[in-house]
């Protein structure tokens, strides 16, 4: 009786294999970067995969803990290019204070989610198409705010104020950047969140059955509101971010990682069938991402491949998810149930 | 040429259940056979086994004097067999005449797709059923009943031999039987061979030439219904040993205040329910699958919405509009669908059995490990659940034991429950588990809690509970209490017309 | 007579009503809209997003959808031009056959994924979509390929009457055999069985997997046939912007509006053609009302959740009728009775 603990618990979790991967990634691109004459394990590259970490490490956590739930939100890059472009229109167009503009722009990434949210909870889409559907929508908005009258065009924006400044470069103790600091505590947050509070049980419940959690007093549609508004501020807060830091704000920015969030997430064992999986795995399944992009690059990789990189990672990451999924549980009857409205509804959820 | 279908020693066993066993009789063609018996008495196995669905353990089948077996429901329509379930095999968004000819459209010399033929055919087939059907009709817009005459129809284009009904009147009205009773005729009429699934006595009586009685897995009785009654039918159906189980119980025999009061109670599946439980009784629900039974339950739960009615707890009256309310009004449900509904399979008995009240596994802002443990620590030691480990996934577990984990959830010294429903607690799980979760209702019951407890085997609710409801087409039709009731007179009451 | 009254209770008649009354609309604010360049730009558009959505509104209506076809397109018209950039002598049609060969084997990884590995199709072809476009990427480093043989591009620039363009024809041609297979051959009757109701289906002996690995295969040369349109009026390959372009997207958009169900087994090709011309006839009259493009953008997200919403209340409603406990129904009608 009890609990397993401790060191044969870590043996036997996927955290374990996770950063076994990790490890042998370093091993190849240091061995291989050493091969064409480059050094891979340097500061250098680590402040860089940091670096990159931490924009995408916001859309990780939104998707992620929307993934629990078995629940996709294809809006995340298009909410956060919103994102980082009201922020830039309220202060430098609308003149707003920073902290006025700041809760103006992750108030309507909020509202964003909440629509997705109404779409799949009271018109019952399935959340792919619905969140694909409200992106143009949320499109239409982001170009909307920065239309540009003379040409006719979205702008791209170049703006500094001391507080993106601020977001943007300061570092802790001279060498931490904020940002990092943030990243942190979003994954510390988010990591207790889920796994100490009752909010974290009720999550995992739910995304685990959501009949039989309802049927134990808890509220199904009420976490799906949440983690659908929650998804959609982390994106918000991810341009934010991206636009504090690169100093630019347009519609392109995150283009490159509508899948990211998911695929990350996917890589650090939160299972596309829901209720499984932990912001841990969120954050070395990112970094496994990120230390592959880099080292991609360092060895020169070219560049042009990281799309079809994206594919055959997402497509690979789904085939194991769902081979796991299927030898774990035999496929059980809620699968088979989902897998029966994929077969009526579009073959697609 | 006679035609016969013949059954020939048929036995299948699921995990822990003997589901068929040695079942041998003859159907023969232009006559009507029905089968009857009680839920669970193995009539939609045999069914399953018909239609290609399940393969039989022992035994063979023989269609007119060739032994027959299935790989697939579609080779055995292709055999000519053909099941005709309550849920459709249709499709909904195409017209009737291409689904009576799915799979086999009429086509011109040229290969192509025929549709002047089609609907030619197609309505050569509704005229000789005489039907109001225009042959290019969408199927999903008519009404249940024609849907089932379109599946009726499908079945004799393909010409198959067998055609057998599961119970098929259960969605329709008077008028409508009447019309698939004349089908029925017409059927027989050509020499078909039918098998007839139903639990209403009237309509085996008005169609059915001969009766086979299942029971237990078993075949009690082959039947002409020309020369047998209804007594001797619902005889048949039951009466068996009443084992120990029931007389060894510890029973509860001191009931205490009103408890629940139901007044009126309409929702859109039930109407007018009223009745009163008490502490320290068992009220037992008895009634066939599809009477409403488990809709009474939901809605007092808050799972399904109720349109009208009274509740009152304790003489206060209440309303319950979702299961957080419910629970907090102190009821709490076991479901009729563990796997479904009840469990969360995949996850640990823990998180199984802290799942109502973790605002109550809180210690400051966080939830409370320890807290949580030591909750199902003794819940497994108050219900004796079989396991080695609290973190083990509920699918490792036994039925039995996975039923005790959702007891667990709702008995533990966290949460008050005054009232305990139960929906068919039994189901599929072993003769030993059975008698502890008889045990334990009556032990629920002397610590004062009011239970209610469904199920559709009527031995076990007759011999369990203290007051026995029947229910029969969303209504309550009688109630009994134990020391009067017998299984004929509630069999009679939930298969009333 | 009965046939005419028909047709006008539609939903299609509908689209055709709105469709026209748009068109009229739009040409009162700015007769430029009936302009004979702007109307040859308007069925030039036609033509490869017509060509693509026959592909498209057959998968959606078996119940699949595919969302790497604009992927497909521009990869499959890729290789068309790289083949006679590479192989200077090579007649195009030739070309032409090889780069609809290769759309065919794209289509054919989906079903791969699909059939094979028992992935579901729309993470699928988002997945294959990224692959597909990334290679195309990295072949043309984001530049365009250009196609110089005077013999295929003048198909471009060749029309009937002078306003109706060649490759409009081809794409009326690509529908109506999309069409008459739909309508006129078991195996297009089969596809509305095997989209209304799997397990029905596979019960009248109709392979589910079969038809979506045909479907996939020929919605991936219908895709490059949309893609090497597309060449033909650009004089060039270009992957990037075709693929920004998405006209995929507007092809599911417009089968969805024209009627097709999301749920698969309803609607028809008629239907979606109409819903392929009102939404290039709207977005034809933004732009010649000097509409900001912002406007469009949203608008076509709307119009796809309308469309969704009008087919979830339909689907759902039909689907009641036959899914929904029977017995349910039962003892409505008696208590009612």
């Amino acid at each position: 009786m009890g609990s397993e603990k401790g060191l044969s618990k870590f043996l036997k979790s996927k955290m374990l294999s996770l950063l076994i991967i990790l490890l042998i990634l370093v091993v190849i691109f240091s061995v291989w970067s050493a091969l064409i004459g480059k050094k891979f394990l340097n500061t250098d590259t680590l402040l860089s995969i940091i670096d990159m970490l931490v924009v995408t490490s916001f859309l990780a956590i939104g998707s992620g803990a929307l993934l629990l739930t078995g629940n996709i939100d294809l809006s995340t890059t298009t909410i956060g290019a919103t994102g980082g472009l009201l922020l830039v229109v309220s202060m430098k167009t609308w003149l707003l204070p920073w902290p006025v503009a700041l809760i103006l722009t992750l108030a309507v990434c909020a509202a964003f989610g909440v629509i997705n949210a109404v779409l799949v909870n009271e018109f019952n889409f399935q959340p792919f198409i619905a969140t694909m559907a409200t992106s143009s929508v949320f499109k239409g908005f982001q170009m909307f705010i920065s239309w540009d009258k003379a040409s006719q065009a979205a702008q791209n924006f170049s703006y500094s104020s001391p507080f993106t400044d601020f977001l943007g470069t300061y570092e802790v103790f001279g060498f931490i950047p904020i940002t990092v600091v943030l990243m942190i505590i979003a994954f510390l947050f988010y990591g207790i969140l889920l796994s100490k509070t009752k909010f974290g049980d009720t999550v995992y419940l739910v995304g685990g059955n959501p009949n039989a959690a309802r049927l134990s007093g808890l509220n199904p549609k009420k976490i799906s509101y949440i983690l659908f508004a929650n998804s959609a501020v982390m994106s918000g807060l991810a341009g934010v971010v991206l636009m504090a830091r690169t100093g630019q704000a347009n519609q392109l920015a995150l283009s490159n990682n509508m899948f990211t969030g998911l695929v990350a997430a996917m890589l650090g064992g939160i299972s596309f069938y829901g209720g499984n999986g932990g912001m841990g795995g969120v954050f070395v399944g990112l970094l496994i991402l990120n230390t592959f992009n880099k080292g991609m690059a360092i060895v020169n990789f070219d560049a042009y491949w990281s799309s079809v990189l994206t594919g055959v990672v997402l497509v690979i990451a789904l085939s194991l998810d769902f081979t796991k999924t299927k030898r774990l549980h035999k496929l059980p009857a809620r699968l088979k149930d989902a897998e029966k409205q994929h077969a009526a509804a579009g073959g697609s959820r | 040429m006679e035609q016969y279908l013949e059954f020939c020693r048929i036995g299948k066993a699921y995990p822990g259940v003997q589901a068929l066993k040695d079942i041998s009789f003859r159907a023969e063609g232009g006559k009507v056979l029905a089968l009857i018996g009680e839920n669970g008495a193995g009539k939609s196995t045999l069914l399953k086994i018909l239609s290609g669905d399940q393969k039989p353990d022992e035994g063979y089948m023989m269609l007119n004097g060739e032994e027959i077996s299935f790989d697939s429901p579609c080779d055995a329509i292709n055999k000519g067999i053909s099941v005709i379930y309550q849920e459709r095999q249709l499709i909904p968004s195409v017209s009737v005449m291409e689904n009576i000819y799915a799979g086999d459209l009429p086509v011109s010399k040229l290969g192509l797709f025929n549709k002047k033929q089609l609907k030619k055919q197609a309505q050569e087939i509704i005229d000789k059923f005489g039907l109001p059907i225009d042959p290019t009709d969408t199927v999903g817009f008519l009404s249940v009943a024609y849907q089932q005459m379109v599946e009726i129809m499908k079945a004799y284009r393909r010409n198959s031999q067998v055609i057998a009904f599961d119970e098929p009147t259960a969605p329709l009205t008077d008028k409508e039987i009447d019309i698939l009773f004349k089908l029925i005729e017409q059927l027989k009429a050509e020499g078909k061979i039918i098998l007839y699934v139903s639990h209403r006595m009237a309509e085996i009586f008005k169609i059915s030439d001969e009766i086979v009685v299942l029971k237990d897995g078993e075949l009690v009785k082959t039947l002409k219904t020309s020369e047998t009654n209804e007594t001797e039918l619902i005889k048949a159906m039951v009466g068996r040993d009443i084992g120990d189980t029931y007389k060894n119980l510890k029973r509860n025999n001191k009931f205490g205040e009103v408890l629940l009061e139901v007044n009126n109670l309409n929702t859109h599946v039930v109407s007018d329910i009223s009745f009163k439980l008490r502490k320290g009784e068992i009220i037992g629900f008895a009634g066939l699958v599809g009477s409403g039974r488990t809709e009474v339950v939901r809605a007092l739960f808050g799972a399904d919405p109720i349109l009208s009615g009274e509740i009152k707890i304790n003489g206060d009256p209440v309303r319950i509009r979702s299961p957080r309310e419910a629970i907090d009004n102190g009821i709490a449900l076991c479901p009729e669908d563990r796997k479904e509904q009840g469990l969360i399979i995949w996850r640990s008995i823990k998180d199984n059995i802290c799942m109502p009240v973790l605002d109550k596994l809180k210690k400051g802002i966080f939830m409370d490990p320890k807290a949580k443990e030591e909750l199902t620590i003794d819940a497994i030691e108050r219900l004796s659940i079989k396991t080695t480990n609290i973190d083990k996934t509920v699918m490792e577990l036994s039925g039995g034991n996975q039923q005790k984990v959702i007891l667990g959830r709702w008995t533990s010294d966290k949460i008050v429950t005054k009232i305990l429903i139960l929906d068919e607690p039994t189901k599929g799980i072993d003769v030993g588990s059975k008698a502890e979760i008889y045990q334990m209702m009556c032990d629920f019951a002397t610590a004062g809690i009011g239970v209610i407890f469904i199920s559709s085997e009527l031995t076990e609710v007759i011999n369990v509970a203290d007051t026995i409801i029947v229910m029969h087409n969303g209504h309550i039709t009688g109630q009994i209490s134990r020391e009067e009731a017998t299984e004929e007179k509630v069999l009679a009451m939930a298969m009333l017309d | 007579m009965g046939r005419i009254k028909k047709l006008l209770n539609t939903k299609t008649f509908g689209l055709i009503v709105a469709t026209i009354v748009l068109a009229i609309i739009v040409t009162a604010l700015n007769p430029s809209f009936v302009a004979r360049g702007n109307i040859r730009n308007l069925l030039n558009t036609l033509s490869f997003q017509g060509v693509m959505l026959a592909g498209i509104a057959i998968l959606l209506m078996s119940g699949n959808i595919d969302l790497s076809s604009g992927a497909v397109a521009a990869m499959g018209s890729l290789v068309f031009a790289l083949l006679l950039k590479g192989f200077p002598g090579m007649p195009w049609p030739v070309a032409l056959v090889l780069s609809l060969a290769a759309g065919a084997i794209m289509g054919l990884v989906n079903v791969f994924f699909m059939n094979v590995v028992n992935l579901v199709p729309f993470i699928v072809t988002i997945g294959t979509s990224s692959i597909f476009g990334g290679i195309a990427t990295v072949i043309t480093r984001g530049n365009a390929v250009p196609v110089n043989v005077p013999s295929f591009l003048n198909l471009g620039k060749i029309a009937f009457f002078k306003s109706i363009p060649f490759v409009f024809v081809v794409m009326v041609a690509v529908v109506l055999i999309h069409a008459f297979v739909l309508y006129k051959t078991r195996f297009g009757r089969s596809i509305y069985m095997v989209g209304g109701n799997p397990q029905a289906a596979r019960l009248c002996g109709l392979s589910i997997n079969r038809t979506r690995a045909i479907l996939f295969v020929s919605n991936g040369v219908m895709s490059t046939l949309g893609g090497l349109i597309w060449v033909c009026l650009r004089k060039q390959s270009n992957p990037a912007s075709f693929i920004a372009a998405a006209p995929n997207m507007q092809a599911i958009i417009a089968t969805l509006l024209g009627g097709v169900s999301f749920m698969g087994g309803a609607g028809g090709i008629g239907g979606a053609c109409v819903g392929l011309v009102l939404l290039n006839v709207f977005n034809t009259g933004l732009a010649v009302l000097k509409a900001p493009a912002y406007i469009s953008v949203a608008v076509n997200g709307l119009l796809l959740i309308i469309a969704l919403i009008i087919d979830n209340v339909n689907s759902m409603r039909m689907r009641r009728m036959l899914m929904v406990s029977a017995i349910k129904e039962g003892a409505k009608k008696r208590a009612a009775s």
